[in-house]
């Protein structure tokens, strides 16, 4: 064979793919971009987007953004102009502050708008952020438990998210940068002028991805504009307005929700969560909203209850039922605290398979082979002994079942399941009373 | 390709159904042509995702009549150029920002041979328009006709580019395989 048919047929052989994680990630964006476009409203279809799309989750990784920034700047450098004296007294006098204050606004390429916030630093672990439309968020990461709150004040809302076992964490901290910033390779920017002032500048490039300029007035030795271009993110975060030893009390910066307001707590659970089989009167106490068990069928060998991590990668806890039936089928009824239509607004467009008569209605899932992939895996491991992971049926669905009350289980048949099974199954489920 | 022609009609009506099956019938094959043109996983993944998720807001507006597939390896074709645009280098890899701060979206794993990644290493090193005939002439499926409208240029300047890039590339290979 000659070289270059040998290099044509490497190339046509070429083969990347994607793993399944991954794949199942990427569609479920997809398809939470179409039904987003398919609904007027901008309300988020399932769980998981419903944390990354709130406003507090999106204030904690801009929070994360400059973290890492700041990180890149510890990471990246070489040596400083040893005759930078200017600098060296920025150092000195920044470090006389633990608090401060400054303007942050946040141009992208792409993606969506940052609202330009004051963001006020108590403390490595507590920050307060005012955005330009009123809102307030508070970060308070001392704790074991990280919390932050998301305040509408025109609207009398209020967002708690709970991180739990994220255990205490420090934000960036501007004096660490510049003290870094004096071993690093800093070029002097010469002065400008801005409001009457003269600025001195410095500039910090440690790598093709970063780019870092800081405004400092020689009379307070203290920073005036930081601009920080990340090149690769297509984004520049600018920082000013600063404040050193604002006077913000640490009342500003309580997590306790004011009176009047109507609170939504959200929990993101950040424990290693161990499968564990419970009773049903576990999962009712657990479970936020309404649980269910199902009334014994004649046709159901074997029954149990597992708590398990969500394998959406959701950061919760999902509850799965196990059922084992009479002609090896296996069929799991999935709870969890996020389960309910006010959240899987998606659902009514998904096809209705079924109605039974006391009003609990059978939709299709628009990635249910997947789903169902998930959960059986995930059952599998939690109960290898009730369950193979190696006997997953190409024939799995999911269904999504709407009870009269708004909560919504899934259901995961791992073989085909006949339509009088699924309805008596559906007709079977009964609330779990722990009285 | 019957099945393409359905998927579109019924896509255009707004079904989830096929958007899933476009997707899994194309999300590796685009995977790889990314990866032919980016060499670099994790703007690959961005590359084909956003082809997916602006597919997926243009369902009102989608009046495709040529081939799907074609479609869809144009648009990474496209995204990749922009993305290489944005950049000053070739091989880019994702900054620490960006994957720190997508905290939902830390599942990042493309699986390829190793010959496959020598190969995509190899092409990463050939000037763009080449690597771009080579990629969607072979992996693409593309014809020289085709890949000279995207390009903007002669058939005759486009084989010329495959010819180039196919001898830098057995030079680069066979150097890599002495090493």
């Amino acid at each position: 064979m000659r070289p270059t048919d040998n290099i044509k047929n490497k190339i046509k052989n070429m083969d990347f793919k994607a793993s399944n994680e991954l794949k199942q990630k990427m569609l479920e964006d997809v398809l939470n971009e179409q039904n987003k476009k398919q609904h007027s409203t901008q309300t988020p279809q399932s769980v998981w987007r419903i944390i990354m799309k709130s406003n507090i989750t999106k204030l904690a990784t801009a929070a994360i953004v400059i973290a890492a920034i700041l990180v890149g700047i510890n990471r990246f450098g070489g040596s400083i102009d040893g005759s930078s004296v200017a600098w060296a007294q920025v150092v000195e006098q920044i470090n006389n502050y633990t608090k401060y204050k400054y303007r942050e606004r946040v141009v992208r390429e792409n993606g969506p708008k940052r609202p330009i916030m004051d963001v006020y630093h108590l403390n490595l672990s507590q920050r307060r952020q005012e955005v330009e439309n009123g809102d307030i968020h508070i970060i308070d990461m001392r704790g074991t438990d990280a919390i932050t709150v998301e305040l509408k004040p025109d609207q009398m809302k209020a967002t708690v998210t709970k991180f739990i076992g994220t255990g205490p964490r420090k934000d960036p901290h501007i004096i660490e940068m510049v003290k870094r910033f004096e071993q690093k390779t800093t070029e002097r920017l010469g002065t400008k002028e801005v409001d009457g002032k003269i600025l001195q500048g410095f500039r910090h490039a440690p790598n093709a991805r970063n780019d870092f300029t800081v405004w400092v007035d020689p009379k307070t030795k203290l920073p005036v504009e930081i601009e920080l271009v990340h090149t690769k993110a297509g984004q520049t975060i600018f920082m000013d307005e600063f404040e050193f030893d604002f006077d913000l009390g640490p009342e500003a910066f309580g997590t306790e929700i004011p009176a009047g307001y109507e609170i939504e707590t959200l929990i993101q659970d950040y424990r290693p969560v161990k499968p564990k089989e419970i009773t049903a009167e576990d999962l009712a106490e657990e479970l936020k909203h309404t649980a269910y068990t199902i009334d014994r069928l004649s046709w159901i060998t074997n029954q149990t209850i597992m708590r398990v991590a969500s394998p959406l990668g959701t950061r919760t806890i999902s509850y799965i039922t196990g059922i084992q039936t009479d002609d090896g089928n296996t069929i799991l009824i999935v709870q969890g605290d996020y389960y309910d239509m006010e959240r899987m607004v998606w659902i009514p467009n998904q096809q209705l398979v079924l109605e039974t008569p006391n009003g609990a209605k059978l939709y299709t899932h628009p990635n249910g082979s997947i789903y169902a992939q998930r959960f059986l895996d995930s059952f599998a491991k939690a109960k290898p002994d009730l369950f193979n992971a190696a006997d997953i049926s190409d024939q799995r669905i999911t269904r999504m079942i709407v009870m009269p009350n708004g909560t919504v289980l899934g259901l995961v048949a791992n073989k085909q399941i006949s339509n009088d099974r699924i309805q008596a199954l559906v007709e079977s489920l009964v609330e779990i009373n722990t009285k | 390709m019957i099945e393409d022609a359905l998927l579109k009609w019924r896509f255009r009506q707004g079904s989830s159904e096929a958007l899933s099956r476009i997707y899994q019938k194309y999300v590796d094959f685009l995977l790889t042509l990314a990866m032919g043109l980016l060499y670099d996983n994790a703007s690959a993944q961005d590359a084909v995702h956003d082809v997916f998720v602006k597919l997926a807001a243009s369902s009102d507006d989608f009046k495709l009549k040529g081939s799907l597939k074609s479609y869809l390896a144009t648009c990474v074709l496209n995204r990749s150029r922009d993305m290489l645009r944005a950049s000053s280098r070739n091989n880019v890899d994702i900054s620490a920002a960006v994957s720190i701060a997508s905290d939902d979206n830390t599942v990042r794993s493309i699986i390829g041979s190793e010959q496959s990644e020598n190969i995509a290493k190899a092409l990463s090193q050939l000037p763009g328009e080449q690597r771009e005939v080579i990629v969607m002439h072979f992996k693409g499926e593309m014809k020289f006709k085709q890949i000279a409208r995207l390009q903007d240029a002669s058939i005759n300047t486009v084989q010329s580019r495959y010819r180039y890039g196919l001898d830098k590339l057995r030079s680069l290979l066979i150097d890599g395989e002495q090493k």
